[in-house]
């Protein structure tokens, strides 16, 4: 069969990679086989699937030259608020890079805290605070990333949805314009589209 | 297969087969490269469709949306040779398909390697699906090359046929034009040739291209035609002189033949030229004036037809004495001279006239003595019979006249009877003798034999008279057998046939002197030896003829002390022969005795005086006889003999020696 080709011989990935991605495998297999599972187990596949895709967002976003003080200064995804990810983010993106810059794990407990930084997860618990964080975060190329309702309305970038059970997301275009960063028009195509105001 | 077509259709099928060869392996090596030309851009074009479509669907793989990408996929349909295409997740899951009615075991379960193959008329392949540095997962196309090379090798066929039958068309035309180079001077030559082998005219000459081989064939042909042509001149000229020559000597020998003709014919006897079988073959004007006849009724028809006998004379011989003579003639080949004779001659009424004749058949012999014609010459003696009949003189002279001449026309008449008698008894008492001498010889050895049985037996009881009886019987016994001996020989030489050669005679004598032994004897004779000519005969009996006469005058010579045999020809008498003798000095012979001499049993001197028995020379004259020659003998006694035979001079063959007359031939 000319199709089993041995996984050696894949470009880029790495066994540690490997292992992650079996036990994802194995996770994926878990939750199909019992659909009945607890909610613990649903929302950590959930918040796996949006690790993945918050780290994919660096992929499709450009930011502008001065976000970078370096060339090979690290991109930084942060989290603001309660850690939903638990350690998948840190899975995620360990030995990954982005333009050839590698990734870095930050979390905030305030947006106060927050010095350099490229994407930024606002969990649910700052959603009494979205006002204030997204005033404090005016002007500065950071994309911003949630789930809680009404995300966009208060000025959020991409808001995490669930439709038909699956992780799906909107994009507030006009928001990541004010903010400086483009956004692939690839990525908008998986996306729906928001106006401003509205969630 | 070609052998058989013109030379015009071979030279265009030549030119037409080495395009069509060299268009096809042109068209081969060019669909070869256009066919990989064609899978590489085919795969290219597959690999920039993948580029296109995987960058499409990063974003859908990037957020596991499938949806999204089973709708980019879903694009294909504009490929309508791509009849399959997948998405595989950066695990390497399934992720969406095209056709998306297609159950997700169509296709392969996981990715291969990177890169787009051809298999079973399909080309397909996997190549990464990547978002900047990132990879994403796999796209997976598989694109119908079957369908796409079908219809790219039709119309390549279509294409090829196309130019191909335009190259055709293109080269008959050219074929056409150019090969009448070639054949052109070709088919002339053909026709050419053609032309001549059917009218044969050799002046027909082919026309000549250019300077290249064909030219220098056609005029090695014309060459070839100008040398018959001069040839055929020669051959006719030649043949017209031949020809005037042969005419030439035709004229002449019908000339001199015309010539000899009436020369013949105006020869004042008369004469008939007769075939062995007595048809007439040429009369002289003379005879047929005689006989009141005309050439043209006479010649080519039997002699007696033409002459038959006067039928109102009852007891006419005329025919039947004439017929005699010349079956005379045929059997002996020696001429034959009639008696007078009356044979009348049938006037052209039909009336008979009387007439008297003198008649003599000679042979004319070939060269191998074989009968050719008989000369039939004849003189009319009518008027003389006539003249003696009732011419002048008293009336008892005539009366006596006319007796006489009655007896002498009567007596030649029975001397011819009695001649042919005589013959016919000849022949019996030759064969009566041979079987008698034959017959004889058994108890002749008896009495021999036993009186030597005798002479043993008896030798001491006999006296000496006795024994002379006895000595005397068997000497007369062995004298008897050598008579017998003889005698035999001499009826062999009268039955046996004649077979005529050229005969040496030189060889024939000098064989005779050293067989003969003749100088054993106390006084051998002294030899004198002329060259002897060459003449024709048969050689056994001519040797004969030699012993005999050499061994008498040997013989007979003996007693003198000094003995002498000379040998030689005498010179050619007027009859044409050639006599040949043998003289000796011996005791010789009274003349008046000649006559007896070459009859058998005839002996001048007794036996006990010279041993004989008396045949020897009856031998010689009958076979000297037999060839047509003579026999003679001169000689006195006591001065020695000569014995002389002739042979016929037309036998005769010039040879050295032939004409060698010798001195000492006239007999003394």
């Amino acid at each position: 069969m000319a199709f089993l080709i041995p996984s050696e011989g894949l470009p880029g990935r790495s066994g540690r990679r490997r292992a992650f991605i079996g036990a994802l495998a194995l996770l994926a297999l878990l939750s199909l086989r019992a659909p009945a599972a607890s909610v613990e187990l649903a929302a950590a596949r959930e918040y796996q699937v949006k690790a993945v895709f918050l780290f994919n967002f660096a992929q499709f976003v450009d930011w502008p030259p001065a976000a970078f003080a370096e060339p090979n200064t690290p991109l930084v995804i942060g989290v603001l608020g309660d850690d939903p990810f638990r350690n998948y983010l840190d899975e995620t993106v360990r030995g990954e890079t982005a333009n050839a810059r590698p990734i870095v794990i930050e979390r905030f407990r305030r947006v106060e805290d927050i010095k350099t930084c490229h994407v930024l997860f606002i969990s649910r618990s700052e959603t009494g605070r979205l006002d204030q964080i997204f005033a404090n975060l005016r002007g500065r190329n950071i994309l911003t990333v949630g789930d809680a309702e009404g995300f966009a309305q208060h000025g959020g970038m991409i808001r995490f949805v669930i439709d038909n059970n699956k992780v799906r997301f909107r994009i507030n275009l006009e928001a990541a314009k004010a903010a400086n960063l483009t956004i692939s028009s690839k990525l908008l195509r998986p996306a729906e589209i928001v106006a401003p105001g509205k969630d | 297969m070609l052998r058989n077509v013109p030379i015009r259709r071979k030279l265009m099928l030549i030119i037409l087969l080495t395009s069509v060869v060299v268009m096809l392996l042109m068209r081969g090596a060019f669909f070869t490269y256009e066919f990989f030309t064609f899978r590489e851009a085919t795969s290219r074009q597959l690999s920039t469709l993948g580029e296109i479509l995987g960058s499409n669907s990063t974003a859908a793989l990037a957020f596991d949306n499938s949806d999204d990408a089973t709708d980019i996929l879903s694009a294909l349909k504009a490929e309508q040779h791509v009849v399959a295409g997948a998405l595989y997740d950066r695990d390497g899951q399934l992720f969406a398909h095209y056709p998306a009615a297609l159950p997700a075991g169509a296709f392969p379960a996981s990715p291969g390697a990177n890169g787009y193959r051809f298999a079973d008329s399909y080309l397909s392949g996997f190549q990464p699906v990547m978002q900047k540095d990132h990879q994403l997962g796999w796209l997976y196309l598989k694109f119908d090359t079957g369908t796409v090379m079908q219809e790219w090798i039709w119309g390549s066929v279509r294409l090829a046929l196309g130019i191909m039958a335009v190259i055709l068309l293109i080269a008959y035309l050219l074929s056409r034009a150019l090969q009448r180079q070639i054949s052109g001077p070709i088919l002339a030559l053909a026709e050419t040739a053609t032309a001549i082998s059917e009218r044969r005219d050799y002046s027909v000459r082919a026309p000549k291209g250019g300077n290249d081989e064909l030219g220098r064939l056609t005029d090695a042909f014309n060459l070839m035609l100008d040398q018959i042509t001069q040839l055929n001149r020669e051959l006719e000229q030649r043949v017209i002189d031949r020809t005037r020559q042969l005419e030439a000597a035709n004229l002449d020998l019908e000339r001199s033949r015309a010539e000899i003709n009436s020369l013949f014919e105006s020869l004042p006897g008369l004469y008939v030229v007769l075939t062995p079988d007595y048809q007439i073959v040429s009369a002289s004007d003379a005879y047929l004036k005689a006989t009141m006849t005309h050439r043209e009724a006479i010649v080519g028809r039997d002699l007696f037809e033409v002459f038959p006998d006067n039928p109102e004379e009852a007891g006419a011989t005329g025919t039947s004495n004439l017929r005699a003579s010349l079956d005379r003639v045929r059997q002996t080949s020696v001429a034959d001279t009639m008696a007078i004779q009356k044979y009348d001659v049938r006037r052209p009424d039909g009336v008979f006239e009387e007439r008297y004749w003198s008649p003599v058949n000679s042979p004319v012999l070939s060269a191998k003595c074989e009968l050719k014609y008989i000369i039939h010459r004849v003189e009319d003696v009518t008027d003389f019979v006539r003249q003696k009949k009732g011419g002048g003189g008293s009336g008892d002279m005539q009366a006596r006249l006319q007796q006489m001449e009655a007896e002498i026309f009567h007596s030649s008449q029975q001397v011819q009877a009695a001649n042919q008698q005589l013959q016919i008894a000849n022949r019996e008492l030759e064969a009566f003798s041979y079987s008698v001498s034959h017959d004889l010889r058994a108890p002749l050895r008896h009495v021999d034999g036993f009186t030597g049985l005798l002479q043993k037996h008896a030798a001491d009881k006999l006296d000496e008279k006795g024994q002379r009886y006895l000595n005397t019987i068997s000497g007369a016994a062995r004298q008897m057998g050598r008579l017998i001996d003889d005698l035999l020989a001499f009826s062999r030489i009268s039955r046996s046939e004649l077979n005529t050669i050229e005969v040496d005679h030189d060889g024939l004598v000098a064989n005779v002197i050293r067989d003969g032994r003749f100088e054993r004897l106390p006084q051998p004779p002294e030899w004198s030896i002329a060259p002897l000519p060459r003449v024709r005969g048969d050689p056994a009996m001519l040797r004969q003829v030699w012993f005999n006469l050499i061994d008498n005058a040997v013989k007979y010579s003996g007693k003198n002390p000094h003995p002498k045999v000379t040998i030689g020809t005498a010179p050619d008498s007027a009859d044409g022969e050639m006599v040949f003798f043998v003289r000796d000095n011996g005791v010789g012979f009274d003349m008046q005795y000649v006559a007896k001499l070459f009859g058998v049993f005839q002996r001048l001197h007794g036996n006990n005086e010279f041993e004989g028995t008396g045949i020897g020379l009856a031998n010689v004259h009958r076979i000297v006889s037999r060839h047509g020659g003579r026999t003679w003998a001169e000689g006195r006694v006591g001065e020695g003999a000569a014995f002389y035979f002739s042979l016929p001079a037309k036998a005769r063959v010039n040879g050295p020696g032939a004409t060698a007359a010798n001195g000492a031939s006239s007999p003394t």
